[in-house]
């Protein structure tokens, strides 16, 4: 039994600059594909960091579940399931610790589906300060529907790394300075050398990965990166690329691998379309783009890799199904 | 037995004392009123972000998870994984930090090399909610064992509503009930009976997500939160503890009387609301309420770690014997309830 992605969605383009309405509307999307109610969804985790007017209570995944319309009110709610909400942030690496967090609901009983969805935007909600120098990242939301299956697909275990020193990103509301603005104040500081850091621990996180797959330690057997996708955290638009470089599946490789294969060349997902840093988002936005761009087929697995701030680094396998057509 | 427990549990307190009356002085516009009656609260712990030293909600955080690894088996290396679940994730001179995670930082203070790490956000239900998480993955075998840590200097919010507040049905109301501490916990696999988690089930109704809301003050700065007290503290808001709780134990052919817990510990909301919950739980269930333990009088509501901070309290003073089964019951915006029960008998401070 593994956790499987029975679904995904984006935020559609039209939604507002919020955050919950952004998660909001991916979820809704994702049920819709899946063909599900809000009252089939036991847990839903929102793993989004930057959020409308920098609210801290209630967690924002209560505030979109009560858009979605998950377990509005358990004394008045038909069937008495309940269904249960809470916040997990870690920047980047989130959703993938989210994922963990839904493998440990679902293989306890405690869920038969777990939503996690992800949403970032400037706190004032104002989509073109997204996106920016100051901002890097998108306003963009996105859900993933995760159940048990008995079929082969699904994650295998997820891998963390974390480097000591520097955090390379730091993401705060400086109160004091504020003053009355904090509603719509947000400061990113960003090393100058983060990028290089992260590469570094993303080539790192993967091949500590592999080399976890190869040795045995993890249920899913031995992998090879020469059938994989690698669908990354964007913290930068060349990110995905850079590190398929670093890994040998740089275009030149791939190109002569695919060529041997009969595969596309391109061993890495460089998400398109999206103003700015997808971040929380990013792997969700990776994914449906493969998906919708039939860059999935030949592959046997995705390989997906998140660094952020700290530095810390999560990646984890995620094998497809045998005919390389996926929902 | 596939269950996990309680293994160790630390706390930090910070060592400034601020009455009540020292609070209502600190009242810029409202007439000031009898808050000792209404909540049971005579003072609380305040963090000071400016010493030398800074306390706040890092470095509390550390230093109980300090203190909690300090009567562990485990050393900080050991740890599989480390969630922090700080409402006020204060740190650096009153920043509200986003990323990275207080998780990673709690976990690169101690020296947890090893362990995931990723923060947990649920209003004043984060604790409980980083220990069911906890408790699953123990159970379903990803981690071995995991800290649990949350620091919360949250009395900043006490601070806003007394600049703000207009009067005593002011939405601030409930912001001058707070108090300054850090909780963590260690957890593992449990070996036997006398030290196991039972069960911990959570629920978020969702509909009244928007009645407690905490975020920046638009007015005169700094941090606030602004709660619908009527509609928050409702009857039927707050049966809806009993009402799951009731309808789990259903499931399984049992009833609350036949659990025999020997404590029940609230949500440190207030005095009146704690002696509330106890009458409705007794209404609900048909049967007297386990020994409620508190800790309202001297530390106030200090936010997440409330449950954790009571069951602390209770150890050090010896109230809790050996092989007591203990109740604790979340009471969070979100809005959130549920139930955990814990057998406890090795936990010492």
């Amino acid at each position: 039994m593994a956790t499987v992605i029975t679904s995904a969605a984006l935020s559609p383009a039209d939604v507002s600059g919020s955050s919950i309405g952004q998660a909001a509307a991916a979820g809704l999307v994702c049920l819709g594909r899946a063909g599900i109610d809000a009252a089939d969804v036991d847990v839903l985790i929102n793993v989004g960091v930057y959020r409308d007017l920098n609210i801290v209570e209630p967690s924002i995944a209560a505030l979109i579940s009560k858009r979605i319309g998950i377990n509005l009110d358990y004394l008045h709610w038909p069937d008495q399931r309940a269904g249960f909400s809470f916040d997990l942030m870690n920047g980047a690496c989130g959703m993938l610790n989210a994922v963990q967090a839904a493998d440990a609901l679902l293989s306890t009983g405690s869920a038969r589906r777990v939503m996690v969805v992800s949403a970032d935007t400037h706190p004032s909600m104002d989509r073109s300060r997204a996106g920016t120098d100051e901002f890097p990242y998108a306003s963009t939301g996105a859900a993933l529907l995760l159940e048990h299956t008995d079929d082969d697909r699904g994650f295998g275990r997820v891998h963390h790394r974390s480097l000591p020193g520097r955090h390379g990103v730091n993401g705060y509301l400086p109160l004091r300075e504020a003053g009355p603005t904090g509603r719509n104040t947000i400061v990113i500081d960003r090393d100058d050398d983060v990028l290089d850091r992260m590469l570094d621990l993303a080539v790192d996180a993967v091949l500590a990965t592999l080399a976890a797959q190869n040795s045995g330690t993890d249920d899913t057997g031995p992998v090879a990166l020469d059938r994989t996708l690698l669908i990354t955290s964007q913290p930068s638009p060349g990110f995905a690329a850079e590190l398929a470089k670093r890994l040998g599946l740089a275009p030149g490789f791939a190109a002569q691998l695919a060529k041997r294969l009969g595969l596309p060349a391109d061993g890495a997902v460089t998400v398109d379309g999206v103003h700015g840093d997808p971040h929380t988002s990013a792997l969700v936005h990776g994914y449906k783009q493969a998906q919708e761009t039939d860059q999935l087929t030949g592959h046997d697995r995705v390989l997906f890799v998140a660094v952020g701030a700290g530095l810390t680094s999560a990646a984890a396998f995620y094998r497809l199904a045998d005919d390389g057509t996926r929902r | 037995m596939n269950h996990s427990r309680l293994e160790a549990i630390g706390s930090y307190l910070p060592t400034t004392v601020m009455g009540t009356g020292e609070l209502l002085e600190r009242l810029e516009k409202a007439p000031t009123f009898d808050f000792v009656k209404i909540t049971g609260m005579t003072e609380r712990r305040v963090a000071d972000d400016t010493a030398e030293v800074p306390e706040n909600s890092l470095t509390m955080a550390v230093s109980a998870a300090r203190d909690s690894l300090d009567r562990s088996a485990y050393a900080p290396q050991e740890l599989d994984v480390v969630i922090s679940c700080s409402i006020s994730r204060m740190s650096d001179g009153r920043r509200l930090q986003f990323e990275p995670s207080f998780a990673h930082r709690v976990a690169e203070e101690i020296g947890a090399r090893d362990a995931a790490r990723f923060d947990v956000s649920n209003a004043c239900a984060g604790m409980m909610t980083g220990v069911y998480l906890l408790d699953r993955m123990i159970r379903g075998g990803a981690v071995r064992n995991g800290l649990v840590v949350s620091g919360e200097h949250i009395t900043p919010i006490a601070f806003t509503a007394a600049r703000e507040m207009d009067d005593s049905r002011d939405p601030q109301f409930a912001s001058l009930s707070v108090g300054d501490s850090a909780v963590a916990v260690v957890m593992d696999r449990a070996t036997d009976d006398r030290d196991m988690i039972h069960e911990v089930e959570l629920m978020t109704c969702s509909q009244y997500s928007h009645l407690c809301l905490g975020m920046p003050s638009d007015d005169t700065g700094d941090i606030a939160m602004y709660t619908d007290n009527k509609e928050m503290h409702a009857r039927e808001r707050l049966s809806l503890w009993p009402s799951f709780h009731s309808d789990r134990l259903a499931e399984r052919g049992s009833r609350f009387a036949d659990e025999g817990y020997d404590f029940i510990i609230h949500h440190q909301v207030g005095s009146r609301f704690v002696d509330l919950m106890n009458t409705i739980g007794e209404r609900s269930f048909e049967t007297p309420m386990p020994q409620s333990l508190t800790v309202v009088d001297k530390l106030a509501n200090t936010a997440s770690t409330s449950h954790y901070l009571v069951l602390h309290q209770a150890l050090a003073e010896g109230r809790i014997p050996t092989g007591s089964k203990v109740l604790m019951v979340p009471a969070a915006s979100g809005v959130v309830t549920g139930f955990l029960s814990a057998t406890v008998s090795s936990l010492e401070v």
